[in-house]
C-alpha cells in the first residue's frame, strides 16, 4: 500500500466570519485542526482618515478621530485633542480636566465590556455577552445625555468640552458605579472561573514579555504578560496624577502568565479600576467652570510637529501632527494600538488548533476600524 | 490525584454559572428589552433654546433651520466636514422685503436656496455652533421612515432611490425665483470674468508694447545691466516645501527581567515637543 | 397499539369488510403518520421554548410580536423556510446533498417508534426496545459525514469530521451506562423498564426516606449514571456545551452551512426530534417514564403538602435573603395542595400514570438542556474527547460493576 499523500489545508477566515471582529482576513494554513502559518490581511475597512485630515480643519477632524476606534470613541477624540492642545499650549479649566477623564475612563469600561462580552462569545457563551451589553447600554445612556449621541460623538473639542453637562448626570452615574460591582462579581461567577472557559482560555496563546515588546504590543495585552506599562502611570497626561487606582497585571492565576485568561482576566480587573478612577474623579469634580471658556476661536497651532501618546483601552494611542502654520494640518498619522496588537497573531497563534485560533483572535481585542484607519 | 480534583473543580464552577442563569430566568419581569414602537425609551430631552441654555443638547439628529432668522452667511457651510450643507445666497434687492431677525440683526442676504443633504451628513453637530443667530439645531426627531409614500404614487425607481426624501430644501423663496437669481449671478460672473480678462488683455498688450519699444531701444542704445525681463514678468512665488527636519523621538530603554519578577524600569523621556523649524525660504521671481 | 387500531377500524360496521391485514396496513399507516406529526409539533413548540427559555436567561423577551407573546413566530419561521429558495451549489455532490439532511431526519423520527408514552400508548412493543433506538440513532452520524462532505466547502468539512469523532466516541460510554439501567430490570424492553419502577422505596435501598422507586434512587451508582448519561446523550446530539460541529462563532453552522430553506428546516427539526428522544430516554430510564411519582391519591394529597412546605421554608429562609421573593412557586404548590385535599378525584389523577407524568419528565429534561446551553462555553475538540474517553468512559465502567455489587449487597440478585 503506498504512502497517502497529505499536504496542508489553506482556510480562509474570510472577511465575513462570524468571530473576527469586524472585516479580517486571515490565511490559515492548517494540517488537519493545528495551525501552522497564520496571515492577516487587512485594508477591508480602509476609509482613508489620514488622506482626509489633509483637508479638513482641526476642529474638523475630531470626528473622524471617533470614526477610526469606534468602540472607544471618546479616548480616540481625547488623544487627538490633547495633542493639538499641546502643540498650542492651551491651558484647561480644571472642570474640563475632570469630566474629560470621567468621560475616557468611562468609555474604557464600556469597550472593556465588549471586548469581554465579545471573548465570551467567540468560546461559545452566549449569555455573558448580553450581560455585558446591558451593563454597556447603561453607559451610552450616560453619553447621550452628555453629548447627544451614543457611539459617535464630536464632543471632546480642542480646547475643553463641545457642552458642559446636564444636571443629573452625576447622580446617575453614581447610580450606574453603584450597580457596577456587582455585575462585575456577576461576569465572574458565570465566565471567569467556569471550568469549561479556563480550558479553553488558560495556557493558549501565550504571549512572552520578550516578544510582546519587540512586536509593539500595548495595553492590557502587554500587562496581562506581566509587563508594567501603562502610560497613565509611567508618563501621566492630564490629571491621572491625582487619582488612586492599581494597575492589574497577569498573573498567570489559572495558567502561565501571558495567555488568553490573563488577558481575559486583566480587562476585567482594569473595568473595576476605572470604575474607581470614575467615582473619585466624581468626589473632585469642581462645580465651577466653564468648558468651552478655553476652546480657541482658530486653531492655528504654530509650525511645527508632535506626536502624543495616551492610553486608549486598547493600548497606546499615538497622534503626530505635523503643522504648517495653516488651520489644516498638513499631516495627521494615528498609531493605531490594534495594529500592532494583530501583528502578534503568527507568533503566538502557530501551533494551535482552530478553535484556540479564535480564542486569541478575541483575546487580542481588535477593532478594525482602528487598524484600517 | 488532579484528576480528582478537576472534576470536582468542574461541577462546582459549572453550577455556580448555572445559579447565575436560573436567577435571571425565574425573574423575566426584569427584562431589558423594549417592544419598540409600543415603548420608547425616553429621550433625554432639555430645552435646547437659546440664551443661557444653548450650551446643553438633545440627542442628535435631523437638522432643522429656523429659515427666517437665517442671514446667509454661510458660517454653518464652512463648518461642515463633508460638504452637506448647499446655500445659495444673493445680494437682497429692496423688493426682496428682508426682514428682521429674532435676534434683531437685518437680514441682508436673500437665501434662495438652503439644501442639507441628510444622506451625507455624519450628524456631527459642528455646524450648529458656529450659526450667529442659532437658527440651525438637530432635532431629536431620530426616526427617517416615513409612511407617506406608501399613499401616494410613488415610481419604483423613486421608490428605490429613497436618498431623494433625504435631501432637505428648508428656503421658501419660489423655485422660479430661484433660478432667475441663480441665472442672474451667472451672468454676472461671466461679465465679471470677461472684464477681467479684457482688463488682463489690455495689460498684457501694453506691456507687449512697451517691451517692443525698449527692444528697439536697446538696439540702438548700448546694452544696459537692466533686466528686461523684470518688466514682463510678474512676480511669482513659488513655495519650496518646508526643510524638512528630523525630529529623533528618543526610544524608551526598557530592560526586561524574568517574567516571574514583571519589574520594567523605563527610562524617563518626556513627550517629544514640537521644534520649530526654521522658517522657509520663498523664492523670489525664479 | 398497531393491533388495537387495527381492531378498532375494524370494528365499524362500514370498514368490517376489509381483511384483517388492509387494516393492520391503515393502522400502521395511521401510527407512522401520528408519530410524525407528534415529532413535526413537538419541534414547533421546542423551538418556541428554546427561544423564550433562552431570552428569559438573557434578560430579555424573546418572540413577542407574531402572536400572542410570539406563540406562532415558529410557524411564521417555518412557513419562510418553506418559500426560500433552494441553493444547490454548483461543485455539491449532488446525490449525497440531497439525501444527507433526510437519513439524519429519517433516523431520529423512526427511533420514536418504540417509546412508551404511556402504559398503551407505544407503536411497536419491541422486546429489544432500548437496542433498537440506540442503534438507529447511530445512523445519525452518517447523514451529519454526508452532509459535510457533499456541501464542498472547508468549513463543512471541519464540522462534519468533529462530529463523526465526537459521537463514535460517546457512543460507547453511553451505551455501556444503558447495560447497568439493563442489569438491573433484566430486559430490554422499555416496558418493562418502566413497569419495574412502580410504587415507593427508600432512598437507595437502606436510606429511610419514601420516594418513588425510580431507577435514580436506587443505589448511588445509578444516580451517577443518570448525570453520566445526560452528558453523554449531550454529546450525542451536538448540544452545548458539546457543539463544536455547529459551533456557531467558529464555523458559522458547521456542517449545516450551505443548506438553505427546506433543507435546513429538516436540520433543525432532526436536532429537536435527537433532543426529545434523549429527554425520553432519561425519563424512563431513570425517572420512571409515565409512572406517577405518588402511589396513590392519599400519597398524592400528602406528598404534595411536603412541596409546598419545603418551598415555603426555601422562600422564607434562602430566598428572601438574597432580597428576591416571589410567591408563584409557593402559590402554585399551594393551590396544588388545596386541589388535592378538597377534591379527591384531582388527587387520583394525579397518582395515576399516564401520558402527563410523561411529559412532565421528559419536558424538565429538555430545561435542563436548554439550561446547559445557555450557560457554559464549549469545548474545544481535543477536550470533548478527553471527557469522553477519560472522565465519561471510566465512570461509566464503575457504574457497571458498582451495580452489580449494590445489586448482590442488597439481595436482588444472588450468586
Amino acid at each position: 500500500m503506498g504512502r497517502l499523500h497529505a499536504e496542508e489545508m489553506i482556510l480562509n477566515m474570510g472577511p465575513q466570519h462570524p468571530s473576527t471582529h469586524g472585516v479580517l482576513r486571515l490565511k490559515l494554513r492548517t494540517d488537519g485542526e493545528i495551525v501552522s502559518h497564520i496571515e492577516p490581511v487587512i485594508g477591508y475597512l480602509h476609509r482613508s482618515f489620514e488622506k482626509h485630515a489633509e483637508n479638513l480643519e482641526y476642529q474638523q477632524v475630531t470626528p473622524f478621530c471617533g470614526r477610526c476606534d469606534y468602540l472607544a470613541a471618546m479616548g480616540s477624540e481625547h488623544g487627538y485633542a490633547m495633542a493639538v492642545e499641546k502643540m498650542m499650549g492651551i491651558e484647561l479649566p480644571e472642570r474640563v480636566e475632570y469630566l474629560r477623564v470621567i468621560f475616557a475612563e468611562l468609555q474604557r469600561i464600556a469597550s472593556h465590556l465588549v471586548a469581554v462580552g465579545t471573548f465570551g462569545l467567540d468560546v461559545g457563551a452566549i449569555t455573558p455577552f448580553i450581560y455585558c451589553f446591558r451593563e454597556r447600554e447603561l453607559i451610552l445612556d450616560l453619553f447621550e445625555m452628555a453629548s447627544g449621541a451614543r457611539l459617535l460623538y464630536n464632543y471632546i473639542w480642542i480646547g475643553g468640552l463641545a457642552h458642559d453637562i446636564p444636571p443629573g448626570f452625576v447622580e446617575k452615574t453614581y447610580e450606574f458605579l453603584d450597580d457596577f460591582d456587582k455585575r462585575i462579581a456577576e461576569y465572574n461567577q458565570i465566565l471567569t472561573g467556569n471550568k469549561i472557559f479556563v480550558e479553553r482560555a488558560a495556557d493558549v496563546g501565550v504571549l512572552t514579555p520578550e516578544v510582546a515588546i519587540n512586536y509593539g504590543v500595548t495595553g492590557p495585552s502587554l500587562r496581562a504578560s506581566g509587563v508594567n506599562i501603562d502610560l497613565r502611570r509611567t508618563q501621566p497626561y492630564s490629571i491621572y496624577d491625582r487619582f488612586d487606582f492599581d494597575i492589574p497585571l497577569g498573573e498567570g492565576a489559572q495558567g502561565t502568565i501571558g495567555d488568553s485568561w490573563d488577558r481575559y482576566y486583566v480587562r476585567v480587573r482594569e473595568m473595576e479600576e476605572s470604575a474607581k478612577i470614575v467615582r473619585q474623579a466624581l468626589d473632585q469634580l469642581p462645580v465651577e467652570g466653564d468648558v468651552k471658556s478655553a476652546v480657541p476661536k482658530r486653531i492655528r497651532p504654530p509650525k511645527g510637529e508632535i506626536y502624543f501618546r495616551s492610553e486608549n483601552a486598547r493600548g497606546e494611542l499615538g497622534y503626530y501632527i505635523v503643522s504648517n502654520g495653516k488651520n489644516v494640518p498638513l499631516r495627521v498619522k494615528m498609531r493605531s494600538p490594534a495594529f500592532s496588537n494583530l501583528s502578534v497573531i503568527n507568533e503566538i497563534g502557530h501551533g494551535w488548533m482552530i478553535s484556540d485560533v479564535i480564542a486569541i483572535l478575541g483575546s487580542l481585542d481588535i477593532v478594525l476600524g482602528e487598524i484600517d484607519r | 490525584m488532579s484528576y480528582f480534583s478537576n472534576i470536582t473543580n468542574a461541577i462546582t464552577t459549572l453550577v455556580d454559572g448555572m445559579k447565575v442563569t436560573m436567577g435571571y430566568f425565574v425573574r423575566p419581569r426584569e427584562h431589558v428589552t423594549l417592544q419598540y414602537p409600543d415603548e420608547v425609551w425616553p429621550i433625554p430631552s432639555r430645552n435646547i433654546g437659546v440664551g443661557e441654555l444653548d450650551s446643553y443638547n438633545t440627542i442628535r439628529s435631523k437638522l432643522t433651520v429656523n429659515i427666517d432668522d437665517c442671514i446667509g452667511c454661510k458660517a454653518c457651510e464652512r463648518a461642515c466636514p463633508v460638504n452637506c450643507i448647499h446655500i445659495d445666497a444673493y445680494k437682497g434687492t429692496p423688493e426682496d422685503n428682508l426682514q428682521i431677525t429674532s435676534n434683531g440683526t437685518q437680514v441682508k442676504l436673500l437665501t434662495a436656496s438652503f439644501i442639507i443633504d441628510m444622506s451625507e451628513c455624519m450628524f456631527c453637530d459642528l455646524c450648529t455652533p458656529p450659526c450667529p443667530e442659532n437658527c440651525i439645531t438637530m432635532t431629536p426627531d431620530y426616526q427617517f421612515i416615513s409612511n407617506d409614500n406608501l399613499k401616494t404614487e410613488v415610481t419604483p425607481e423613486e421608490r428605490w432611490r429613497d436618498k431623494n426624501l433625504l435631501i432637505y430644501q428648508f428656503s421658501k423663496v419660489s423655485e422660479d425665483e430661484r433660478q432667475r437669481r441663480k441665472a442672474e449671478a451667472v451672468e454676472a460672473a461671466k461679465a465679471k470674468a470677461a472684464l477681467m480678462a479684457a482688463k488682463k488683455a489690455a495689460a498684457a498688450k501694453a506691456a507687449e508694447e512697451k517691451a517692443a519699444l525698449a527692444a528697439q531701444v536697446a538696439e540702438s542704445a548700448p546694452v544696459s545691466a537692466e533686466p528686461v525681463a523684470e518688466v514682463i514678468a510678474t512676480p511669482v512665488e513659488t513655495v519650496k516645501p518646508e526643510a524638512e527636519t528630523r525630529v529623533d523621538i528618543p526610544i524608551e530603554t526598557i530592560t526586561v527581567s524574568k517574567p516571574e519578577e514583571s519589574t520594567v524600569s523605563v527610562s524617563d523621556s518626556p513627550v517629544t515637543e514640537a521644534s520649530e523649524t526654521p522658517p522657509t525660504k520663498e523664492n523670489e521671481n525664479g | 397499539m398497531i393491533q388495537s387500531l387495527a381492531n378498532w377500524i375494524l370494528s365499524f360496521e362500514v370498514l368490517s369488510g376489509l381483511g384483517s391485514s388492509v387494516a393492520w396496513g391503515l393502522s400502521l399507516f395511521v401510527v407512522s403518520a401520528l408519530i410524525f406529526v407528534f415529532v413535526a409539533a413537538n419541534a414547533i413548540i421546542l423551538v418556541y421554548f428554546e427561544r423564550k427559555v433562552s431570552a428569559f436567561m438573557q434578560v430579555r423577551l424573546g418572540p413577542m410580536r407574531v402572536g400572542k407573546f410570539g406563540t406562532l413566530q415558529t410557524v411564521a419561521d417555518a412557513l419562510k423556510l418553506l418559500q426560500k429558495e433552494d441553493i444547490i451549489p454548483r461543485s455539491a455532490d449532488k446525490v449525497l446533498f440531497i439525501i444527507g439532511p433526510w437519513i439524519i431526519l429519517i433516523a431520529s423520527v423512526v427511533t420514536f417508534a418504540a417509546i412508551p408514552f404511556s402504559d398503551s400508548l407505544l407503536a411497536a412493543n419491541m422486546n429489544i426496545g432500548l437496542f433498537y433506538i440506540v442503534s438507529i440513532s447511530s445512523i445519525v452520524v452518517l447523514g451529519i459525514v454526508m452532509a459535510g462532505w457533499a456541501s464542498n466547502n472547508k468549513w463543512s468539512l471541519y464540522g462534519a469530521m468533529r462530529s463523526a469523532a465526537q459521537v463514535i466516541s460517546y457512543e460507547i460510554p453511553v451505551g455501556i451506562t444503558l447495560i447497568a439501567v439493563v442489569a438491573v430490570v433484566g430486559s430490554l424492553n422499555l416496558q418493562t423498564i418502566i413497569q419495574a419502577q412502580g410504587g415507593t422505596g427508600n432512598l437507595f435501598h437502606w436510606i429511610p426516606i419514601p420516594l418513588p422507586n425510580w431507577f435514580i434512587f436506587h443505589s448511588p451508582f445509578l444516580f451517577l449514571a443518570a448525570f453520566v448519561y445526560l452528558i453523554g446523550a449531550t454529546a450525542e446530539i451536538n448540544r452545548t456545551p458539546f457543539d463544536i460541529p455547529e459551533s456557531e462563532s467558529e464555523l458559522v453552522a458547521g456542517f449545516m452551512t450551505e443548506f438553505s430553506g427546506l433543507r435546513w428546516a429538516l436540520f433543525f427539526l432532526s436536532e429537536y426530534a435527537n433532543a426529545t428522544l434523549v429527554a425520553f430516554l432519561v425519563s424512563i430510564l431513570f425517572l420512571g417514564g409515565w409512572q406517577s411519582p405518588f402511589s396513590n391519591y392519599a400519597g398524592a394529597q400528602i406528598g404534595f403538602t411536603i412541596i409546598t412546605l419545603v418551598a415555603a421554608m426555601w422562600t422564607v429562609f434562602v430566598k428572601a435573603k438574597v432580597n428576591r421573593l416571589s410567591i408563584y412557586p409557593v402559590g402554585l404548590a399551594l393551590i396544588i395542595t388545596i386541589a388535592a385535599w378538597l377534591f379527591p378525584g384531582f388527587a387520583i389523577w394525579l397518582a395515576s400514570p399516564g401520558i402527563f407524568w410523561m411529559f412532565m419528565k421528559a419536558g424538565s429534561i429538555i430545561f435542563l438542556l436548554m439550561w446547559f446551553r445557555w450557560t457554559f462555553p464549549r469545548l474545544r475538540v481535543d477536550q470533548l474527547m478527553y471527557v469522553s474517553w477519560k472522565v465519561i468512559l471510566p465512570l461509566s465502567l464503575i457504574n457497571l460493576m458498582g451495580v452489580a455489587v449494590w445489586m448482590w449487597l442488597t439481595g436482588e440478585i444472588q450468586f
